[in-house]
């Protein structure tokens, strides 16, 4: 059964079992023509909380969006709440933004690990954000426009655009309390697919502008860009193997009907 | 207390570091001492009074000067949003040739009206402040000048420097600064210069906004007297706001416009601040650091528990063994590569760290994490079981969930006309957005006040259990 | 040291792939049985996440933001931070624990005051949000309005479930809590079919990572000389000589009854 799970989603990683075009729904347009609308003059945040264990869902949605905020011209600060998530993070919007020519310090910085005092750091940011987060990875601090020239003219949560929670847990409401509830900031959510089904509960109370739910929120938004990526390249793989997983359950159950159906029998 | 607070360099510097270090520890030591019947009262008190700074700051109005801009934008807002949905009605109905709407839109002429009251008196209480808190910018200035050329502070206090391109730049927005002669220099810290520049700033733009709000509004007021007005526009003008596409140096640029409601609920939000807000970011910088001293109890933890199997030849004592090799050579690696001077060496731990990280670190925890993919498998084959009607619901909403969000689910009703209800795609965000969506908010208003119930509890100390126990 | 730094640096990336590999394999081990490989895999994973852990918490938050500012700036009241910090690692002290008890207690002090700052920012909204339409008017399409009311009905009945204040004695409250019940089902399911996919998806990452990055680097020889121990070890698993069976063996006079004597076939 293992070896058979292993088969079925390493087949669909060379060949495509389905070309079907991957949908768009509202979601992921919301996150969408939200990014498409922010002003010029305003930055983004994208809060990174996933780790390693997390990484194939979190890793392509941070890129997706990235890149998204990069071809608009968007200036990014990458602020991580998780230990490996820090150099992950770095490492993938670095891959993103030399594809697309975009340097760091000007176009994007990592401010380093925050330990994870989300509510106390937000509350911080929303008033004066330099002095809360101080300096970057590198140790350069935050109002040292020389090497950072991205950060003049950022100081509250008036100069944010956006904010893009990446993360495999329930954090969201802390941005959207102190964030986008006291400062009106947009706040976009791009969980793992288990905190999927509690998105559309702040979706409809517009506490959220749009979600990337899961891998195939992250094959979604590479769609509308035009670009494929891991995501898309394994969203067939994810078919297969939700077909298994479903094969197996009514096998199972179509077993135990019948065994029990047999012990009536016997009963009889 | 400011003199007291002052950054220092050299031995003086080194003195009062370790003066502050001994005497923390010294109140460590009497903290010891301290009898077994005072001891729940501190730890109750200190966490009583640790909860009220938030509650505190969230409760209290800002000052007295901000209340006629305060309620004044709340009327604003208010009267803005019923002409928004008035306007939408309108639009409803005219799209259906339907109703006279002659009364509501003279009911959203005169609610517009209102709000430009409104909002002329916010903008009034606004501009009264602003030259109150100019003159506490420059004087705060010429103090923290004169204190740097008393002292004869060297480059090295940057704090100080920041402040004049602040203020140069606080001052560019106003026009109308008058330099009287201050009082005597007093020693002040740099906080509360930046607080004033902070709150300096909120105003101006709370200002902006204002005036934003009120454009909206008369743009909306022009386009009612026409005679074909796009009321969605409109509604959009007056709420959330819509983009425009202008040409800056022969490139298009999409540009924001804010809606009226938005403008001014930031401009209402900018100047909630109060004494209590510009130690937020005080409290957080507290926290991040202190709380970083906490990282070392688990690596004490972790060290202790391993290496007791180690010395005590423990069965998989050599695991405990790769343990301590590992957080050696990882944290070794990691300050080398950071702090190491020799090129050579900097190199050669930075290309071993990132080989660590990404071919171990990274593979291993990625791989744990994919081991319930096959607990998964194993589970459906052999647990899943329904066994009643519940778990039939719970199933076929699984499947269509399943599928619906995936390629092969696309697949199977794509000969369905685009728009069909009965398309997986279509049922599966329906299950999604309704019936999911209505239970997730049940059960998230249960787990908030519970979580709140909890919290109080905490707060008050009445949490029983290895919080409050014998030995207290 | 610098042949070896250049070596390392041509050969980085093909290195950590195989090493990734290596990681991947020995942790999957568990799934034939427990084996020492994956004890020490996962020894080794807990040390460099920790070690990692020490290196980042001085790195990037200590250094810049504690000991630079200190020492560099010449705030000399920060070193009172550290008396503070300490004060957690009385946790290991049996006498005097209680003083940990002071800094967790500000800790939970704090967070507890920020709920119910974070309680009115998430809840009001969603309260706010909860009261819908479920009467077609203008601007609510009849089929906005059936949605409305089927979301009505489904809160109202999930929320007395839940309402465990008061007892579900009457029939009216049994019956809706009832229905409550099958209502939350949808949400249960949607919540695994999610669940499905995230590790499923978490699994395609390392399967992806084997095919498309390790794959590739890979030379043609490693692929025969693996192919052909497989083959050796499917052959030695069905072909191995088994244990002889064991018999029931006959019931020795004077023991108590029901116990029998295994007898091993000769």
């Amino acid at each position: 059964m293992y070896i058979l799970l292993g088969v079925v989603v390493a087949i669909p990683l060379f060949w495509d079992v389905v070309s079907q075009r991957i949908e768009v729904t509202r979601d992921v347009k919301g996150v969408y023509n939200t990014i498409e609308n922010i002003p010029q003059d305003k930055i983004a945040i994208l809060s990174i909380i996933w780790g390693a264990g997390t990484s194939a869902e979190n890793r392509p949605q941070t890129q997706a969006i990235a890149r998204h905020l990069f071809s608009r011209g968007i200036r990014i600060i990458v602020l991580p709440f998780d230990l490996q998530g820090t150099k992950l993070s770095y490492d993938a919007v670095e891959e993103v933004a030399k594809d697309m020519g975009k340097e760091y310090g000007k176009d994007w910085i990592s401010t380093g690990w925050r330990p994870a005092y989300l509510d106390q750091i937000i509350q911080g940011m929303a008033g004066d954000l330099p002095a809360t987060l101080k300096t970057d990875i590198n140790g350069t601090k935050l109002d040292n426009f020389d090497k950072l020239p991205l950060m003049r003219g950022v100081k509250s949560a008036r100069d944010i655009g956006i904010v893009v929670d990446f993360t495999p847990a329930g954090t969201i409401s802390s941005w959207i309390s102190f964030m986008g509830q006291t400062k009106n900031v947009p706040i976009a959510f791009s969980p793992t697919s288990v905190e999927v089904p509690a998105g559309y509960n702040l979706l409809d109370a517009k506490q959220i502008c749009g979600m990337l739910p899961g891998l195939m929120g992250a094959a979604k938004y590479e769609t509308l860009l035009n670009h494929r990526g891991f995501a898309c390249r394994s969203s067939n793989a994810l078919s297969t193997s939700h077909l298994l997983i479903i094969v197996l359950i009514i096998i199972g159950n179509l077993g135990y009907f019948f065994s029990i159906r047999a012990k009536n029998i016997q009963r009889r | 207390m400011a003199t007291f607070f002052i950054p220092l360099q050299g031995t003086s510097l080194y003195l009062h570091i370790a003066g502050a270090i001994i005497l923390g520890l010294l109140c460590l030591f009497a903290l010891t001492k301290v009898p077994n019947k005072w001891r729940k009262p501190i730890v109750i008190g200190i966490t009583f009074v640790a909860g009220w700074f938030y509650l505190v700051e969230f409760i209290i109005p800002s000052s007295n000067s901000m209340s006629p801009v305060r309620s004044s934008t709340i009327a604003a807002e208010r009267l803005i949003r019923t002409s928004a949905h008035d306007l939408k009605v309108i639009s409803e109905r005219e799209s259906r040739s339907s109703g006279n709407n002659d009364q509501r839109l003279a009911r959203v002429r005169t609610s517009l009206n209102g709000a430009i009251i409104k909002l002329k008196v916010a903008e009034s209480g606004l501009n009264e402040q602003k030259p109150i808190v100019d003159r506490q910018l420059e004087a705060e200035l010429r103090r923290v000048a004169s204190f740097k050329k008393t002292n004869n502070l060297s480059d090295k206090m940057v704090e100080f420097r920041e402040l004049e391109e602040d203020f140069i730049k606080a001052r560019n927005i106003s026009s109308d600064l008058i330099i009287t002669g201050g009082p005597k220099p007093k020693v002040v810290s740099s906080r509360q210069a930046k607080n004033i520049i902070n709150w300096s700033e909120s105003i101006y733009k709370a200002s902006d906004d204002i005036n934003e709000a009120i454009l909206r509004i008369e743009e909306t007021q022009a386009a009612l007297r026409g005679r074909d007005a796009d009321y969605e526009h409109l509604v959009a003008a007056l709420t959330v706001g819509y983009t425009v596409t202008v040409i800056e140096n022969g490139k298009p640029v999409i540009k924001q416009i804010p809606g009226a409601t938005d403008a001014v609920a930031n401009a209402r939000r900018g100047t909630l601040d109060n004494f209590l807000t510009p130690y937020k970011e005080v409290i957080a910088n507290l926290l991040v650091v202190v709380g970083s001293f906490a990282f070392g109890l688990g690596l004490y933890n972790l060290l202790k528990f391993h290496g007791k199997a180690i010395v005590k030849k423990q069965p998989g004592w050599y695991s405990g063994l790769a343990f301590y090799i590992a957080v050696f050579a990882m944290a070794m690696l990691g300050l080398l590569k950071t702090y190491a001077d020799a090129p050579g060496v900097k190199n050669l731990t930075k290309t071993l760290y990132d080989i660590t990280f990404s071919g171990g670190l990274t593979a291993l925890q990625s791989t744990m994490f994919s081991l319930v993919a096959f607990y998964i498998v194993s589970a459906a084959y052999r647990s899943f079981r329904i066994k009643s009607g519940e778990a039939v619901i719970m199933m076929v909403a699984a499947f269509v969930v399943m599928l619906a969000t995936v390629p092969v689910g696309m697949a199977m009703t794509q000969g369905l006309p685009a728009g069909s209800p009965f398309r997986l795609e279509t049922i599966g965000d329906w299950i999604l957005t309704v019936p999911n969506m209505a239970a997730q908010r049940g059960m998230q208003f249960g787990i908030s006040v519970g979580g709140l119930a909890m919290a109080l509890r905490i707060w008050l100390s009445l949490e029983r259990g290895s919080f409050f126990d014998k030995q207290m | 040291m610098s042949n070896l730094a250049d070596f390392l640096s041509n050969h980085q990336i093909a290195i950590t792939f195989w090493i990734g590999a290596i990681c991947t394999v020995g942790i999957f081990s568990i799934l034939y049985k427990e084996n020492p490989y994956y004890r020490v895999l996962e020894h080794v994973f807990i040390g460099l996440a920790t070690g990692q852990g020490a290196y980042v918490t001085w790195a990037e938050v200590l250094r810049p933001r504690w000991w630079d500012v200190m020492v560099i700036q010449g705030q000399w009241w920060w070193a009172f931070a550290l008396p503070a910090g300490l004060t957690f690692y009385f946790v290991i002290s049996k006498k005097n624990v209680w003083i940990s008890r002071i800094m967790f207690g500000i800790l939970m002090g704090l967070g507890s005051g920020l709920a119910f700052q974070g309680f009115a920012n998430t809840m009001f909204p969603q309260i706010r949000e909860s009261f819908k339409p479920i009467i077609p008017a203008p601007g609510v399409p009849p089929a906005v309005a059936i949605n409305n009311l089927i979301f009505v009905i489904i809160l109202v009945t999930v929320m007395a479930y839940f309402f465990f204040s008061i007892d579900h004695k009457a029939r009216s409250m049994r019956g809706t809590a009832a229905l409550g019940r099958w209502f939350l089902m949808f949400a249960f399911g949607a919540m695994f079919g999610s669940t499905v996919m995230a590790r499923m998806a978490l699994f395609i990452g390392r399967i992806d990572f084997m095919v498309n990055s390790w794959g590739p680097i890979v030379p043609l020889w490693f692929w025969l000389a693996a192919g052909g121990i497989i083959l050796l070890l499917i052959g030695y698993f069905i072909f191995r000589p088994r244990p002889p069976k064991k018999k029931e063996g006959i019931l020795i006079e004077g023991t108590p009854e029901g116990i029998t004597a295994e007898v091993t076939e000769a």
